[in-house]
């Protein structure tokens, strides 16, 4: 009685497979949204964004690191909210609006990141990305696939998303 | 691989993981079954339908690439395929080798996932060797006509004699005289597929996303309601008729959607038989360790119950069937001394008690529970004293098993005896909001009675309120709310008490055990406060609020996947208006509560150090954003300035009517009141107008800079290239 049906799916399976791999074609490039972090400029991947907010009715919940500002009741599902700057150990340097939420998803994790304001969604060429410059030391770089000629870095959302550091579990 | 089709077949082995359980519990049911040696025709339906199972099993795990799976079935399914050939039957080796093979699917079911596999490259040659030995035919034992049973022979074949020299044939016509079951709600593999035409598959997950999404209705019903009552208290009677209709619209939208709301949770319900199902693979597995023959009798499998119930359930069931099994049933020498049938009796039923409120009962008719071994046991474990054991019920003592601590059992066994498992499933039971209570006759039998809600109930908390955050107390850990003064207040040995009905209680800020800082704006008089008292596992503690708000009810949430476990907090409700509220933990409450130390409680009895109010700033901050605002609020109160917070420039107009500030910090771009206006506003009040204000923005454009001074603000500092000391030059510049 399951011969039939799964016969079909992996028919089914490998013509949908085919389809994408040739619209793929040679492309390398990839559609970012483009956001301020003050006083630089990120991108990420669009593939791993699922909506953007305004920041409001945050509910601070004590006793979580300091980048974890808080949470967010995103039409009925609670989104916790990342400040990058401070996950990644970067000096806060001046005020920033931090007004704008990213929520970002990969697999089961799913959680939004604060911004200073979201430019633009564009593509990028994944192949002109140039390595985060050696000065850079600091935590965040794991995080980063590259930063372009006009000096765009682009996060590795799929690190950060499956960082173990950033989950906080104090069981 | 693109990402698109990492998805989809990502989805489809999801798909399989859970179509794969399926066909293996129906297989496992299948061989349950078939050792219980049916007669002939139902022997080859069996056969039949399990032949099935693994057949279908196969094609799906090939389907996603699960070849190793895919050969396994294959296996298994030329063991079946050569019965129905040659219509033989298994003998018990054979069992063991289709359980055997049975638990390797299983482990290998579990571990697609993982990197780590436990199911080692040999075991499984080895299995699939022992298999495909017996597929040839060499082993199989040759049919024979069995006759149709008597009705109600009781007494099966002991185990023993089982494994004994006896013909193999033979055993397999006594075993068949098995006392017949009562009517079971459990559903073998045979008859479970008649069901699926009408029924399709879904995830948990997906009904708990619709459940949410038709929950999200409950606070447009409420806020619809609060509008309407708004408009009324305009008593324009232009309105009138309008709020009637929409009075009446409202009602309807009211039952709209609390019916949906019943339906969808109708949908999480699922029949207890697709917990059961798996109780008499554990029943056999455990009686055959324990060397005790067992009749297994499940009632009431039909009886349906939230599905997120039932998977928390089964850990605590199979606990309590494993200690029915290890403590309750004795062996059938022991029974026989005892003038007993040898076969324990294991009752699992499930029945619907009055409401909405399902009751299962686990029952032995073994030895029972020795009262004194048990009070003994506890004393040991300094649970009770010798003084109060003597005045204890018989409840009383029994209800001591679900302490932790408390084993009767000399031995300890990997399955129970440690003392611990009653008492988790106990908790367990507590936390999907039921009880369980445990009967006992000594010589007769035990039995546990759990009762559960049908649907996960709605939580019901105190609201309560420390400086400007919220929380929310589970009612139950709430002993009661109370209002001290100071003056009730003593120290004793370092920690601050109260007494409450003679008893000495610990008292804590409750903002100190969660390390939100106090503004420290208390009044000097003596003022009573509001203190709650909580309770968990007979420790209480007094916990200081700053306002007790009523009584809220609805959903606990989790606070999503990034936030696994945060100390002192279980997880947030979600209020009527959408705010987020944390719920707070409150076993861990009165665990931190512990650890504080004198000087931070010390501000308790000792009086406010005096503050120069006079000589205090005080500064309003107009700020949209929360982060900017506590970041604003941490740069001036650690300057010494006094200060008060408003989310948009209405508010902060508000607050000006209302008090005197020294100066107003305002963001430009705000809702309602942007801060061009909110400068405007200022200047042109009489009061108001020489009050300093300084502006800080985002917008630093030559013709906003214009504008703000036009407006009348003092100073205009641009966000990015702003310092924290410009800031503060610039304050102590204008005041």
């Amino acid at each position: 009685m399951a011969r039939d049906p799964l016969e079909l799916l992996q028919k089914r399976a490998l013509m949908i497979s085919r389809r994408q791999s040739d619209t793929e074609g040679a492309s390398r490039t990839i559609m970012v949204v483009e956001f301020l972090l003050t006083p630089e400029q990120y991108a990420v991947d669009t593939s791993f964004v699922t909506e953007v907010l305004p920041l409001r009715n945050l509910t601070l919940i004590p006793g979580t690191p300091p980048y974890v500002i808080g949470i967010m009741n995103v039409r009925g599902k609670i989104i916790s909210i990342v400040n990058l700057k401070s996950f990644f150990n970067l000096v806060q340097k001046g005020l920033s609006s931090q007004n704008r939420v990213i929520v970002l998803r990969h697999k089961e994790m799913e959680f939004g990141i604060v911004t200073d304001g979201i430019s633009a969604t564009r593509r990028i060429d994944t192949e002109t990305l140039s390595k985060p410059p050696a000065s850079r030391q600091d935590p965040g770089s794991d995080y980063i696939r590259g930063i372009t000629a006009e000096g765009l870095i682009l996060l590795n959302a799929e690190a950060l998303l499956s960082s173990k550091a950033i989950v906080v579990n104090q069981k | 691989m693109d990402k698109k089709q990492e998805a989809f077949l990502l989805e489809l082995l999801n798909d399989f993981k859970v179509e794969a359980l399926e066909h293996h519990q129906a297989i496992v049911n299948g061989l349950i079954e078939l050792e219980k040696n049916p007669p002939s025709d139902n022997y080859k339906q069996l056969v039949e339908t399990t032949f099935r199972e693994v057949h279908s099993l196969k094609g799906a795990a090939r389907a996603v690439n699960q070849s190793e799976i895919g050969r396994f079935c294959q296996s298994i399914e030329g063991v079946f395929h050569s019965l129905k050939q040659e219509s033989g039957q298994l003998a018990p080796e054979h069992f063991d080798a289709l359980y055997l093979s049975a638990d390797l699917l299983g482990a290998m079911l579990k571990e697609i996932d993982l990197q780590n596999k436990t199911v080692s490259a040999s075991a499984f040659a080895q299995c699939m060797k022992r298999l495909d030995t017996m597929m040839l035919g060499k082993s199989l034992v040759p049919p024979m006509e069995i006759p149709k049973p008597p009705p109600f022979i009781p007494g099966q074949l002991s185990r023993e004699a089982l494994e004994s020299q006896q013909p193999v044939h033979a055993e397999l016509t006594e075993l068949k005289a098995e006392a017949p079951e009562p009517v079971t709600g459990q559903k073998t593999g045979a008859s479970g597929k008649d069901s699926s035409k009408d029924t399709v598959r879904i995830t948990t997950a997906k009904l708990q996303t619709l459940l949410r999404e038709a929950e999200e209705f409950i606070s447009v019903k409420t806020s619809l309601g609060y509008y309407i009552r708004e408009i009324e208290k305009k008593q324009n009677k232009e309105f009138y008729p309008l709020i009637r209709e929409m009075d009446q619209f409202n009602h309807s939208l009211s039952r709209m959607v609390d019916d949906l709301l019943i339906d969808i949770k109708k949908t999480l319900l699922n029949p207890f038989s697709t917990l059961l199902d798996v109780v008499p693979r554990i029943v056999r597995d455990l009686g055959k360790e324990y060397k005790k023959e067992i009749n297994l009798t499940i009632r009431g499998g039909d009886i349906e119950i939230d599905r997120r119930i039932l998977e928390e359930l089964k850990d605590p069931l199979i606990h309590l069937i494993r200690n029915c099994i290890d403590h309750g049933l004795e062996t059938p020498q022991v029974r026989k001394n005892a003038g007993k049938d040898p076969n324990g009796l294991l009752d699992i039923s499930v029945k619907h008690d009055s409401g909405s409120m399902v009751v299962i009962t686990v029952r032995d008719d073994g030895a029972g529970i020795d009262r004194e071994k048990l009070l003994h046991a506890s004393i040991r474990n300094g649970l009770v004293t010798q003084e109060a054991s003597g005045r204890m019920s018989d409840n009383e003592v029994l209800g001591l098993i679900f302490r932790s601590g408390v084993s009767t059992s000399p031995f300890i066994t990997d399955i129970s005896g440690r003392g611990l498992g009653m008492a988790i499933v106990a908790d367990k039971i507590s936390d999907l909001g039921g009880d369980v209570t445990v009967s006992s006759t000594p010589g007769k039998g035990t039995s546990f009675v759990i009762t559960l809600p049908v649907t996960i109930s709605n939580f019901r908390g105190i609201l309560v309120q420390i400086e400007d955050q919220s929380f929310i107390v589970p009612t139950i850990s709430v002993e009661r709310a109370i209002r001290i003064t100071k003056k009730e207040i003593r120290s004793v040995e370092s920690r601050n008490i109260i007494f409450l009905q003679g008893e000495s209680v610990p008292l804590v800020r409750l903002g100190d055990v969660l390390a939100i800082p106090s503004r420290g704006q208390r009044t000097k008089e003596d003022k009573p406060f509001p203190v709650l008292i909580l309770n968990h596992a007979k420790k209480r503690v007094a916990f200081m609020v700053d306002q007790v708000n009523g009584e809220q009810e609805g959903m606990v949430k989790d606070m999503g996947p990034q936030l696994i476990h945060i100390r002192n907090i279980t997880g947030v409700t979600i209020l009527g208006g959408g705010q987020v509220i944390p719920i707070l933990n409150v076993p861990e409450l009165i665990e931190s509560s512990a650890g504080l130390s004198y000087s931070e409680e010390a501000s308790l009895v000792a009086e406010e150090p005096e503050i120069a109010s006079e000589q205090q700033k005080y500064i309003l901050i107009a700020e949209d954003s929360i982060t900017l605002r506590s970041l604003l609020r941490n740069i001036l109160e650690s300057s010494g300035y006094k200060v008060r917070t408003a989310v948009d420039g209405l508010e902060a107009f508000q607050f000006l009517q209302n008090e005197t500030f020294d100066l107003v910090v305002s963001d430009v771009e705000m809702p309602r009141l942007n801060g061009f206006d909110l400068t405007l506003r200022i200047r042109g009040d009489k009061i108001l107008s020489e009050t300093p204000v300084i502006l800080v923005t985002a917008l630093d454009s030559p013709v906003d800079r214009q504008r703000g001074m036009e407006c009348g603000a003092n100073a205009y500092i641009v966000k990015g290239s702003f310092e924290q000391s410009n800031l503060l030059e610039t304050i102590q510049r204008l005041i």
